[in-house]
C-alpha cells in the first residue's frame, strides 16, 4: 500500500514538473501570443490569454482535466482532434520499431550472452554497437535516397482512406526499419540482454535445471521477463526522441512530425498538448513497470 | 612491451582505437584552416562539383550518372568568376535539368588539372575538406558547453546525494523522474520555440537532459564507497566532509568517471548538434556543421554525386563512434582495474 502511494505520487508529480516546466519555458517568451497569432479578442479570452501566466496555468490545468487541452492557435482545431488524428500512426511506429529492434536484438543478445568470448559473438556484438551508433538522421537519408534513386516507388504522403496493405506498407516500413536499427536502442538491447543472459547462465537455479535436464527455456524466459520489460521502458523515451527526428526526415505525419510545425509556428497549446501527451505515455509505462515489477519479484515486497 | 600490455587490458584497442578517432577530430579542430589549402569560405567557381581527386576515390565511387552529369555541366559552362551574382544552389545546378538528348553526344573529356580538392568541391566551389575541417570545430564547441553543463552539475550533485541521502537523493530522484519522462528531442523543441534557435543554448539543455544519468551512476558508487574504511579513516583524521567528498572520494576512487562520461557526453552532443543542424535547427548557413553540409547536399547526393553527402556522414559516424569507444574502453578499463 505504501509501495502504491509512493509510485503514484512521484508518477503525478512529475508529470506536473513537466507540465509546469514546459508551460513556463514557453510562456515567457517575448511577445504576446495573441498578438502574434493575430486571434479575435473572444478567442484570445476563451484560452485566457489575457491572464498573467501563473494564473493562466492554473486554468490550462483545469480544462486539461476537464479533457479539453486548448486550442491551435493557428487554424483553430481543438487539440484533442489533432492528437486523435496524429496519434495512432506514431504509436504504429514506435511500437513496430521497437518489436523490429527486440526481434533483432534478442537472438544476438542471448548468443553473445551464452559465449561472449567466442570471436563470431565479439563481431556481431561490434557490428551491432557501430551501426546503432549511426545517427538515425544519417541513416533515414542514406535509405531514402536510395530508394528514390534506385527504385523511385516510396510513398511519401500518407495514403487516404481505410488501412489498404499495400501503400500503407510503403509509407510505414522505412521509418520503422531505420528507427529500429538507428536509434541506438538497438545496441543497448543487445548488450543489456547478453549481460542478463550471462549472469543467469552462471546462476545456481540454472545449473541445477541443466543437470536434471529439465527445460532450460523455462527457467531463463521466467526470470528475463521482469528485466527486459523494464529496459524496454526505459528506452521508450529515447525511442520517442527518435520518433521525432524520423517522422521530420520521412514527412511522416504523426505527433513528431506535428510538434516540429507547431514549433516552428509557436502554436502554444499544440506544443504544450503533445509534450504532456508523450510525458504520459512514457511515465504510464514506468508506472506499469513498477507495479509489474512488485507483483512479479517476491524480493520487493519486504 | 607496455604498449602490448595496455591493449591486452580489457578495452585496451577501444581505448587506443577511440583515442585516436577523437585526436584526430582535435587536430582538424584546433589546427583548422592552416590544415587546407583552400579557406571553407572560398568559392571556386570554375570547380563546382569537382570529385575528389584521389585517383582510387575516383575511380570506385563516382557512378556512371555522376559522371555524365558532370560531362553535361562542362558542355554548359558555368558562370566564370568576376560575374556579380553568385550562383546559388539553383543557379548552380541548372545542367542537372538539361533535356535528354544533350547527352546523347559523345564529347571527349578534357584532362583535368588537379586544383587540390582532395575531396572534391561542392554545389558553390567551396573545398568539400575545408568544409569538414571548419565543421569538426562546430562540433566540439558546443560539446564542449554540454559537457560543462552536464559535468558541472551532475558531478556535486552525483557525490552529495550519494554521501548525505536523504534529502539531496530525493531531490536526485525527483529531478531524474521528470527528466526521464520527457523525449529529449520533445524538450529541445520546447526550448527552440521559446527562445532563438542557438546550438549553445539547445546544448546547455542536452547538458542538463544528462545530469540524472552522470549523477545516478557516481551517487551509486559514492553510497557503496562512504561506509568503507578509508572514509572514516580521514574523517577520524580530523578532515571535514569537503575535502573528504573532493579529495578522498571523489578524486582518489572516481576521477576515471569524470573522462568516462566527458566521452559519453560528447558523443551524444555531436548527435544532437549534427541532427539539428540537419534540421536546420542548430547551426545555421554561413556557418559549417557536417549536419548542414548534409543537409545541403540533398539535390545532388539524389543525382548520384555521392561525395558532398558522403564524407560529412562519415566524418560524423568517426567521431560519435571514436568517443563511444573512448567512453566504453575507459569504464571496461576501470572496472577491470578495480576489480583485480
Amino acid at each position: 500500500m505504501k509501495f502504491a502511494i509512493r509510485t503514484i505520487v512521484l508518477f503525478t508529480g512529475s508529470l506536473l514538473c513537466v507540465a509546469v516546466l514546459v508551460f513556463f519555458i514557453i510562456g515567457l517568451t517575448p511577445g504576446n501570443i495573441a498578438e502574434i497569432h493575430n486571434l479575435a479578442p473572444a478567442t484570445a479570452e476563451r484560452l485566457h490569454l489575457d491572464k498573467p501566466l501563473p494564473l493562466r496555468f492554473v486554468l490550462w490545468l483545469s480544462d486539461f482535466l476537464h479533457a479539453d487541452f486548448g486550442l491551435s492557435l493557428v487554424d483553430g482545431t481543438p487539440v484533442s482532434q489533432l492528437l486523435a488524428r496524429y496519434a495512432p500512426p506514431t504509436v504504429l511506429l514506435t511500437f513496430g520499431s521497437l518489436f523490429l529492434s527486440f526481434l533483432i536484438a534478442l537472438p544476438m543478445g542471448v548468443m553473445l550472452g551464452l559465449h561472449p568470448n567466442s570471436r563470431w559473438g565479439k563481431l556481431a556484438g561490434l557490428v551491432v554497437y557501430t551501426v546503432s551508433s549511426v545517427p538515425v538522421f544519417v541513416l533515414g537519408y542514406m535509405v531514402l535516397a536510395v530508394v528514390f534513386g534506385v527504385f523511385e516507388f516510396y510513398v511519401t504522403t500518407p495514403p487516404e482512406g481505410p488501412f489498404r496493405f499495400w501503400p500503407w506498407v510503403g509509407y510505414y516500413i522505412l521509418p520503422i526499419a531505420v528507427l529500429a536499427i538507428g536509434n541506438g536502442t538497438m545496441g543497448q538491447f543487445v548488450r543489456f540482454i547478453a549481460m542478463e543472459v550471462q549472469g543467469l547462465n552462471g546462476a545456481y537455479f540454472i545449473q541445477a535445471a541443466r543437470a536434471r535436464g529439465a527445460s532450460l527455456f523455462r527457467h531463463f524466459f521466467k526470470s528475463m521477463v521482469l528485466p527486459m520489460f523494464s529496459i524496454v521502458v526505459a528506452n521508450l523515451a529515447v525511442l520517442l526522441g527518435g520518433v521525432v527526428v524520423v517522422e521530420r526526415i520521412f514527412n511522416f505525419h504523426g505527433l513528431g512530425w506535428l510538434s516540429w510545425e507547431a514549433t516552428l509556428k509557436r502554436d502554444f497549446y499544440v506544443v504544450m498538448g503533445i509534450t504532456i501527451f508523450m510525458a504520459l505515455a512514457v511515465r504510464s509505462f514506468m508506472l506499469a513497470n513498477d507495479f509489474l515489477a512488485y507483483w512479479l519479484d517476491p524480493r520487493r515486497r519486504s | 612491451m607496455a604498449l602490448r600490455r595496455f591493449l591486452q587490458e580489457p578495452g585496451g584497442w577501444r581505448i587506443t582505437l577511440g583515442g585516436s578517432m577523437v585526436l584526430l577530430l582535435l587536430i582538424s579542430a584546433i589546427a583548422g584552416p592552416h590544415l587546407t589549402s583552400y579557406a571553407h569560405d572560398e568559392m571556386d567557381l570554375e570547380q563546382i562539383l569537382a570529385p575528389p581527386e584521389w585517383r582510387w576515390l575516383r575511380s570506385v565511387l563516382v557512378t556512371e550518372r555522376g559522371s555524365e552529369l558532370l560531362k553535361a555541366r562542362d558542355r554548359a559552362g558555368i558562370p566564370k568568376s568576376g560575374t556579380d551574382e553568385l550562383p546559388d544552389s539553383e543557379g548552380g545546378l541548372d545542367f542537372l535539368r538539361m533535356d535528354e538528348d544533350s547527352f546523347s553526344q559523345p564529347v571527349e573529356e578534357p584532362e583535368a588539372k588537379p586544383q587540390g580538392h582532395i575531396l572534391g568541391t561542392d554545389n558553390n566551389g567551396r573545398d568539400m575538406m575545408a568544409l569538414l575541417v571548419a565543421g569538426s570545430r562546430n562540433a566540439l564547441l558546443p560539446g564542449l558547453v554540454a559537457c560543462l553543463v552536464a559535468l558541472g552539475v551532475g558531478l556535486p550533485l552525483g557525490l552529495i546525494a550519494g554521501f548525505y541521502g536523504g534529502l539531496p537523493s530525493a531531490l536526485l530522484g525527483g529531478f531524474s523522474g521528470v527528466v526521464l519522462s520527457l523525449p529529449r528531442f520533445v524538450l529541445i523543441l520546447v526550448v527552440i520555440s521559446a527562445l532563438a534557435p542557438n546550438v549553445y543554448y539547445i546544448m546547455a539543455v542536452l547538458g542538463l537532459t544528462l545530469v540524472p544519468r552522470i549523477s545516478e551512476h557516481i551517487a551509486s558508487r559514492v553510497r557503496s564507497q562512504a561506509g568503507s574504511g578509508f572514509v572514516t579513516a580521514a574523517r577520524e583524521g580530523g578532515l571535514d566532509d569537503i575535502s573528504i567528498l573532493t579529495k578522498h572520494i571523489f578524486w582518489y576512487q572516481n576521477r576515471a568517471l569524470l573522462f568516462i562520461h566527458f566521452a559519453l557526453v560528447m558523443a551524444e552532443s555531436i548527435l544532437v548538434e549534427t541532427t539539428l543542424s540537419y534540421l536546420q535547427f542548430g547551426t545555421k548557413a554561413p556557418d559549417v556543421s557536417w549536419g548542414n553540409i548534409i543537409e545541403g547536399s540533398r539535390m545532388t547526393f539524389f543525382s548520384g554525386i555521392y561525395w558532398i553527402t558522403f564524407f560529412p556522414a562519415a566524418a560524423i559516424v568517426m567521431a560519435i563512434l571514436g568517443f563511444f569507444y573512448l567512453g566504453d574502453g575507459l569504464s571496461a578499463r576501470m572496472a577491470y582495474r578495480e576489480g583485480k
